[in-house]
């Protein structure tokens, strides 16, 4: 609680500096043919930010997030992290960059050749998966500034059903191959576009963008990190690379005791109780519903191919072009009776439309087989998900599991095996 | 229990009621802020200086008039206002975000606090009940299953949601042409017209836009555009008005030949003026048909686009050109009335609307008129009906020949005819108004008049008829008169000049003086003056109607009529 209180002050103290860094920008007035607008001056630069500092921030709070989780294990330090992350990455640096975002610009650089892509970009985007490789998700923990705002509202989070879980759990998948598919037709940077918690760093934008935050930020005091869990496409991936990391959170720095105080401390069901006395007696069962698994695999990733080759044409609506291209043909057709800005500017640039719909048709052609990449991806992640699903490990302790985990240490506090929940008491033993 | 932990426990509800209550004032408080921000931002977007009505207003009316200082003053002057209510606005905005965040702030603690202090400690619980994998993995892949199903719908469905719907089908508020369209009756389909209004205090003014150049053109309207055009001796226009905004989609200039360059004689500029003729609309096929006082006639498509023009020779009409053309099918209809009788230059003619050319020429035994011809829906098939001195003369459509002919005109003919409860009613100021059958041929004069009335006739305004009964208006004098019978039932002078025809929606007649003064009646069989109301200017059009509104041009503005919500 008192964790929560200091959140809610920090949150308040970051807003105070980043509202004052609001600048309404407004177009000047326009009085007539006769007025002569003065030349606009830009302004000087005055503490733009080197990239070196950005990466050395960064790689600092990552090795900070790694020692707080792994070696201090204190949860209170994990909370001043993540209060330090809100105020720097969140209010300060107003949540860009981030590496989240930088999942489109690397997917753009890698498959589209004409595309540059910045070296603070690319640490952004390979930096916490080196370290999530080697420290698990300590990203997560208390470096993301959409973790640590959602962390800091959770009041009373509810315990989702294992179907609802599992089925939401499919979002980040369709996500990421979405969000990557248009940054790399040069359709659109839609993580950036629909960051929930943007509009809240800014205190300023669209009054879509306000209520998504708003609404997100509700859900986030009953529901544990909604965003990271069931959209984040960053946190997908680094739950992957988690899954290999060298060292791990553990709930209990000895041997488990099995207590079962744990059980309930983690709001976002990643913890795993033991299995060993509850492990199927019919093996063989087990084997045929793996093997079923197996075998529809290729089906499943067949028909979520299909499936994203039959709306390609709609996800190239997104692209601006394909977009124009539409609108000029429709206008043309007499379909719509108005001119947008964009068809306007385009009957005024002098270029043709047979140009104009070749150009549509190539972009078009491209995102036709991105989908078809990204719906077989999609669907491998399913099937994957599927066999997981249908495989047994036995564990004979409480675990944190590693792709879920996100190290906020909240089952430190209520493990007994460790040294730091034992008071003194009052006859000079321990309890 | 101790008393120390008595104690602590009476601390702890204590604490736990205050961070209830505390959460609660909070959140009532949080949501306060958040509709008053809700309200503020509304008012906040409503003085927008990028998009305000008014100051759009004023931009086309510096366009009109590039040297106006007056006109720039008044923009500076409504910018400044705007712009100082937009940002007091946004101060308030801005106040009412930090009210917000404390607000929300205060609320998280204070609930946080409150379930914090109500929560159990965890206690070590008996031997572990182990995970059901096999439970697990079942619901897990059920869950797939779900999502993989809502997602293939989803994927479906978007094609079919996104798609983006034609708007040809909802086309609305079809006052097509002169007094509606090619039967011009004056009457509207729309009943919901604001009763009164004020051109002046803006009461119930959606917008005024100033009209570029001049023209006695009234305006038709289609699918949220109005329709208009002005000229002067040089320049002829056609406007494309936003009848949302009043903003001027786009304005084409007209200049159909080298004969098109020609100033026409006798043109009163400042009464029958260079634009006249209404513009006509043709839905089918998304084209505009504009004609003008020096001959040239214009096919333009919806975006402004010339499709076609042509100049038909400079009229020589001695007040100027004022017949609107009218559309039949594919068919261009107009009535070419110049010189003199003897002249033999009058005609019907008939244009391809598709290319302009054209399709028939018939000569007309009359002089200079300025009627618009209409096309009746007669029960043998559709005539063309026109009116000039001295003869109502009725064309078949087709191939132009003469049905049939009345000599019931006299004078300078201006009110057109119209066609209601299977009559033609057509009449001038000199003469008498006629109610004629039109199932007859050849000259119909002693034949086919029902009857015929010769008190009070209009020199400029088109009667108007639900079928039951007849409205004139002659300079002020408006006569009810009984449409089968031809006897007055009522009449009232409204001392005052007028040249706009009576228009009709739902049980209301709207007649519009010269000076600008608009007199609501009832169209009943008593005479029941409803209200009076004021344009602000001259105004010799007639008006157009659309869903809920009435768009009326004076002789500066364009107006948009709308009740506004108080």
């Amino acid at each position: 609680m008192r964790l929560t209180t200091a959140g809610i002050l920090v949150i308040l103290s970051a807003a105070v500096g980043a509202w004052g860094e609001d600048a309404f920008k407004y177009p000047p007035p326009d009085l007539g043919p006769d007025y002569v607008q003065p030349p606009a001056h830009t302004p000087e630069i005055t503490h733009e930010i080197p990239p070196i500092v950005d990466i050395a921030v960064l790689a600092g709070a990552l090795c900070v997030a790694s020692f707080l989780a792994l070696k201090l294990r204190s949860r209170k330090a994990v909370w001043i992290m993540v209060a330090a992350s809100l105020i720097y990455f969140g209010f300060y640096r107003q949540g860009c960059i981030c590496p989240i975002g930088a999942i489109q610009s690397t997917a753009e650089a890698t498959l589209n050749p004409a595309a540059v892509i910045s070296l603070v970009a690319i640490v952004f985007f390979g930096l916490p998966l080196l370290f999530t490789l080697f420290f698990g998700r300590s990203f997560c923990a208390s470096v993301c500034p959409l973790g640590a705002v959602q962390e800091v509202v959770l009041i009373r989070p509810l315990r989702l059903p294992g179907l609802l879980r599992h089925a939401l759990g499919l979002l980040p998948c369709v996500y990421l191959a979405l969000a990557v598919l248009f940054a790399a037709t040069g359709s659109a940077y839609i993580i950036c576009r629909y960051d929930p918690f943007i509009a809240l760093f800014r205190l300023n934008g669209p009054a879509g963008m306000l209520i998504l935050a708003a609404a997100f930020l509700v859900i986030s005091m009953f529901v544990g990190r909604p965003y990271c869990r069931f959209l984040c496409p960053y946190g997908l991936l680094l739950g992957w690379t988690s899954k290999l990391s060298w060292r791990r959170v553990t709930i209990t720095p000895d041997e488990c005791i099995k207590c079962r105080l744990c059980e309930d401390a983690c709001p976002y069901g990643a913890i795993q109780s033991p299995n060993t006395e509850t492990l199927p007696e019919n093996r063989r069962k087990g084997v045929i519903t793996l093997v079923c698994m197996i075998a529809v695999a290729p089906l499943i990733i067949a028909g979520t191919t299909w499936l994203m080759l039959e709306t390609s044409p709609t996800l190239a609506k997104m692209h601006p072009t394909v977009r124009l291209a539409e609108r000029i043909r429709r206008e043309e057709a007499r379909e719509v009776s108005d001119t947008t800005d964009a068809s306007q500017a385009f009957r005024e640039s002098r270029r043709s439309t047979e140009d104009l719909n070749a150009h549509a048709a190539e972009i078009t052609g491209n995102v036709t087989r991105g989908a078809g990449w990204a719906g077989a991806f999609i669907g491998l992640v399913i099937a994957l998900r599927l066999i997981s699903l249908s495989t047994r490990r036995t564990r004979d302790e409480y675990q944190a599991d590693r792709a879920l985990c996100v190290a906020c240490g909240r089952c430190f506090e209520f493990c007994p095996v460790d040294p730091r929940n034992r008071k003194p008491k009052d006859d000079g033993g321990t309890a | 229990m101790t008393a120390s932990a008595k104690s602590n426990s009476k601390y702890s509800a204590m604490l736990r009621q205050a961070a209830i209550g505390t959460a609660i004032v909070a959140g009532a408080f949080t949501l306060f802020v958040a509709i008053v921000m809700a309200r503020t931002w509304k008012a906040n977007a409503a003085s927008n200086p990028t998009d305000h009505p008014r100051l759009e207003q004023l931009r086309n009316e510096l366009a009109a008039d590039s040297e106006s200082k007056k006109i720039i003053a008044e923009i500076r002057k409504e910018d400044l206002a705007l712009r100082t209510e937009f940002f007091r606005t946004w101060k308030i905005l801005k106040t009412g975000g930090w009210l917000l965040l404390v607000g929300g702030c205060l609320l998280v603690a204070a609930a946080a606090l409150a379930v914090s202090i109500g929560k159990k400690p965890h206690m070590p619980a008996g031997k572990t009940k182990g995970s059901d994998d096999m439970l697990a993995g079942l619901l897990g892949r059920l869950g797939i299953a779900a999502a993989a199903v809502a997602l293939t719908a989803t994927a479906l469905a978007v094609p079919v949601l996104t798609k983006e719907v034609s708007t040809r089908s909802e086309a609305k508020g079809l006052w097509l042409g002169f007094r509606g369209g090619p039967a011009a009756s004056g009457i509207s389909p729309y009943t919901n017209v604001p009763l009164t209004f004020d051109g002046i205090e803006g009461v119930n003014i959606a917008w005024k836009t100033v009209v570029p150049l001049k023209g006695a053109s009234s305006p038709a309207v289609w699918d949220g555009r109005v329709f208009l055009t002005g000229a002067n001796k040089k320049t002829r226009e056609v406007y494309c008005f936003d009848a949302l905004s009043g903003k001027i989609r786009w304005r084409k200039s007209i200049t159909a030949g080298p004969g098109s360059t020609k100033v026409p004689e006798g043109v009163m500029e400042d009464d029958t003026t260079y634009a006249a003729p209404t513009p006509v609309i043709d839905v089918e096929n998304d084209r505009i048909f504009v004609m003008f006082a020096n001959g040239d006639v214009a096919c333009l498509d919806t975006f402004g686009k010339i499709i076609w023009q042509k100049h038909l020779g400079t009229p020589d009409n001695f007040y100027g050109h004022a017949a609107s053309p009218v559309l039949w099918k594919k068919s261009l209809i107009i009535q070419l009335d110049q010189g003199e009788p003897d002249d033999k230059e009058s005609a019907l003619i008939c244009l391809n609307a598709d290319t302009g050319e054209e399709v028939w020429r018939t000569p007309r035994p009359v002089g200079s008129s300025w009627p618009t011809p209409i096309i009746a829906e007669v029960e043998s098939g559709d005539q063309v009906i026109t009116c000039a001195n001295p003869y109502v003369i009725s064309y078949n459509p087709a191939d132009g020949k003469e049905l049939w002919r009345v000599d019931c005109l006299d004078g300078d003919g201006g009110p057109s005819p119209i066609f209601a409860a299977g009559l033609v009613f057509a009449t001038n100021v000199s003469s008498k108004i006629a109610a004629i059958r039109p199932d007859g041929k050849g000259d119909v004069t002693k034949t086919h008049v029902q009857w015929e009335f010769d008190e009070d006739l209009p020199d400029t305004c088109s009667p108007l008829s639900d079928g039951k009964l007849l409205w004139m208006m002659a300079e002020g004098e408006f006569s009810c008169i009984d449409a089968k019978t031809g006897k007055r039932l009522w009449h009232k002078d409204f001392e005052a000049s007028f040249y706009a025809s009576p228009a009709m929606a739902g049980d209301r007649i709207y007649l519009i003086s010269r000076k600008g003064k608009v007199y609501v009646v009832g169209s009943g069989r008593e005479l029941k003056e409803l209200a009076e109301a004021d344009l602000g200017e001259p105004c010799d059009t007639s008006p157009a109607f659309a869903e809920g509104r009435m768009y009326i041009r004076g002789k500066t503005h364009l107006y948009c009529i709308e009740e506004q919500s108080k």
